[in-house]
């Protein structure tokens, strides 16, 4: 089932007098289920997709339709609605609330969505209990290595039941081992609960784990390759 | 749960957020004991007058206040009182005579109203009787005749003032810090009598640093004035025919309330002298004094009376001296102001602070941004912040004010040396006692909540501005 279509996607950036076109003319679609690598040198315009298939940013030309709605005609807190209940997100860095610990960080979105305490809390150590933290629920950020961060921000992605979760360089600030850790997780969840993963980076070894690897050079889509 | 990272979020940066909740502190508690001290000063002036020259209310003659004249006197104390000692709230009430007349003595004269009263039964109503230096002589003494009761202003103009610098007045010099290494110098003076100010100051000025002399003065003036003893004094006046008459009076004590005005304008003599040299008789009277169990129900209290005595003219407190009212008045919204500005000051302060703390956690605000808090939701986190921030120095501050205004209250604040003779000559007190009303309390906690909105806003805007894409790339 076809969850993402990118029709035609432009963005041009107005960076004082010069123009930067960081996505030209991008046609792409993601199915249910993906676990999709984004690559591409820096500058290439990674960031620059995730962002707009995130809805946090506007396209300066083309649509972007999940699950049938084109997100470019939707009003700011319209998306800002439809981001909390249809995507999740994993940042590379600042993804947690410094002043929450790991269970509060993640129930604060089903706080948002207006759930109850007792389905927060369950949900929220099921989740972190997922992501192999159990035993550090009511640790605060500060109190987490970097690895551990990133797996409280994907139990925090996945606690409002996303379509999809879009991480962009997910593992950038990780050592090897709490890279693979990240990885196996998502991998994981993607197997056993069809979560579907779009995750951009420039780890070779995070690029071999991707089932489906789309690169991108200087705004465009130069190749898209399903193992 | 917005309401707790909200109040979390303050303590992310401690000092800086100490700093804040400092200053408001410092701001919330010196605008309140600025208050705290104007409320005293205009309470303990508004008890002063009521007690001592004003009472609840005031019967007279309906003709009597508009020409003064002692011809419209009134005739039934006695029923007046028999019914108004009856109705719920009434503490006491006296009768006096009025007359305007001269004073004179040896050395000048004066201008008076010459009240004629019963002494022991004003003690009941009015307090003079406590303002009665007891080195002066003493309140009136019963089986004596012709006794008049004068003010030290009045006994100044009529120059029975001396000047005399004695153990006593040094030793209250010193309490006031008087410089040790000029007490010697003063002890040159010891007991050596000046009959006039300015004798005595040319003296001092001699005997004293110029620069001691001129920052004790007032103090000096105080300690060391003393009264002739038991003058005699001529008091002229009509009689009920119009006809000038007077007498021999003896002073038989010297008193000083803290109203310059009144104590200038009023001597007090026995009414049964008064009557027999005026031919006013005993049972007449110019004016009726009452004294209620609480000022505020003084005009119910009134409407019974005029109800009953249509003919007389019937005043309460805030009739007569309508200023006493007006002034409180007035001081409510001069005291807020004084706290609005003040915290104005702050709000600049505390936009800063917020701001920075905005900039700080741009990513963190992008992130929430990005991840589903909406806008109203983020404008509601960081106004709960600027609110948290500003009340909670607020609240520190009113407390510690309660503290150390009830210290104060208990306490004092003596300002007799900096600026006792301006305020005395206005007619306050230069002994304050700070308080401050509950309503108080609660009036600048709802200006705190106020400044804290308002300068909430435009931080938050600023919040909301953030586009979560800039604010979450990395790079930046
Ligand atoms: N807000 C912006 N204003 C102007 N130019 C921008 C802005 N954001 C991105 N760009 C430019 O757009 C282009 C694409 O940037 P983008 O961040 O998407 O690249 P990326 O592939 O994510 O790079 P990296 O691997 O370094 O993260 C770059 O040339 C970048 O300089
Ligand atoms: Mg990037």
């Amino acid at each position: 089932m076809k969850i993402i279509e990118l029709k035609n996607l432009n963005k041009v950036y107005h960076e004082g007098e010069i123009d930067v076109h960081a996505v030209r003319g991008i046609d792409l679609s993601f199915q249910q289920g993906e676990f999709t690598a984004i690559v591409g040198p820096s500058g290439s315009g990674k960031t620059t997709i995730l962002n707009l298939i995130g809805g946090l940013d506007n396209p300066t030309d083309g649509d972007i339709i999940i699950d049938e709605v084109n997100i470019g005609n939707l009003k700011s807190s319209a998306l800002t609605d439809f981001r909390m209940k249809n995507i999740g997100f994993v940042f590379q860095a600042y993804n947690l609330i410094p002043v929450l610990t790991a269970k509060e960080n993640v129930e604060f979105i089903m706080h948002l969505q207006g759930k109850s305490k007792k389905e927060r809390t369950e949900r929220a150590l099921q989740l972190l209990k997922e992501v192999g933290l159990s035993e550090r629920v009511n640790s605060r950020p500060a109190k987490l290595s970097g690895g551990q961060q990133q797996r409280v921000a994907v139990a925090r992605a996945l606690a409002s039941k996303p379509k999809f979760i879009l991480a962009d360089e997910p593992t950038a600030n990780l050592d090897s081992e709490s890279t693979a850790n990240l990885l196996d997780i998502m991998e994981k969840l993607n197997k056993d609960e069809n979560i579907t993963f779009i995750f951009s980076t420039h780890d070779s070894r995070v690029v071999n784990k991707a089932r489906r690897v789309v690169t991108v050079e200087d705004g465009k889509v130069v190749s898209d390759i399903t193992k | 749960m917005i309401l707790s990272i909200a109040w979390k979020n303050i303590w992310r940066n401690k000092l800086r957020s100490l700093v804040v909740i400092f200053a408001v502190i410092i701001g919330i508690l010196s605008g309140s004991i600025g208050v705290s001290i104007m409320e005293g000063m205009m309470k303990s002036r508004a008890k002063a007058q009521l007690n001592n020259e004003i009472s609840h209310i005031q019967i007279h003659n309906s003709n009597f206040k508009f020409n003064n004249e002692a011809k419209y006197y009134i005739d039934n104390y006695d029923s007046i009182k028999t019914f108004i000692s009856k109705l719920d709230g009434y503490k006491s009430s006296t009768d006096r005579l009025v007359i305007s007349g001269l004073i004179n003595s040896t050395g000048g004269n004066t201008a008076a109203f010459i009240y004629g009263i019963y002494p022991d039964i004003e003690k009941q109503v009015t307090e003079i009787y406590l303002f009665v230096k007891d080195s002066s002589g003493g309140y009136f003494n019963q089986d004596k005749k012709n006794q008049i009761l004068i003010s030290e202003t009045t006994a100044k103009k009529l120059r029975l003032d001396r000047y005399v610098i004695t153990d006593k007045t040094i030793e209250l010099l010193s309490i006031n810090n008087f410089p040790v290494d000029e007490t010697p110098k003063l002890k040159t003076l010891l007991n050596i009598e000046y009959r006039t100010h300015k004798d005595f100051f040319n003296e001092l000025r001699n005997t004293l640093d110029s620069k001691i002399v001129k920052e004790y003065e007032f103090l000096l003036l105080k300690y060391a004035v003393t009264f002739k003893h038991r003058a005699n004094l001529v008091v002229t006046f009509q009689d009920i025919n119009g006809k000038i008459t007077g007498d021999r009076f003896r002073i038989t004590g010297i008193y000083k309330t803290g109203n310059r005005m009144f104590d200038e304008m009023s001597v007090f003599v026995n009414k049964k002298d008064l009557s027999r040299l005026s031919g006013y008789k005993e049972t007449y009277s110019h004016e009726i004094a009452v004294m209620l169990s609480d000022k505020d129900i003084a005009k119910p209290f009134a409407e019974k009376i005029k109800n009953k005595f249509p003919n007389l003219k019937v005043e309460t407190w805030g009739e007569i001296e309508p200023m006493l009212i007006m002034f409180s008045e007035y001081m409510v919204i001069y005291n807020y102001l004084i706290i609005l500005i003040i915290l104005a000051a702050l709000a600049f302060g505390i936009i800063n602070t917020m701001l920075m703390a905005i900039m700080e956690r741009t990513k963190e605000l992008g992130m929430l941004a990005a991840v589903g808090m909406n806008k109203n939701r983020i404008f509601k986190m960081i106004m709960l912040e600027t609110i948290f921030l500003t009340i909670t120095g607020a609240i520190v501050g009113l407390v510690s004010n309660y503290f150390i205004i009830d210290w104060l209250s208990r306490k004092g604040i003596d300002l007799t040396k900096q600026m006792g003779e301006a305020l005395e000559a206005m007619g306050f007190d230069s002994l304050i006692y700070p308080e401050m009303g509950v309503e108080y309390y609660f009036g600048i906690t709802l200006l705190v909540i106020f400044v804290a909105i308002l300068s909430s806003i435009y931080p938050a805007i600023k919040a909301i501005k953030l586009n979560p894409a800039d604010a979450v790339r990395t790079d930046a």
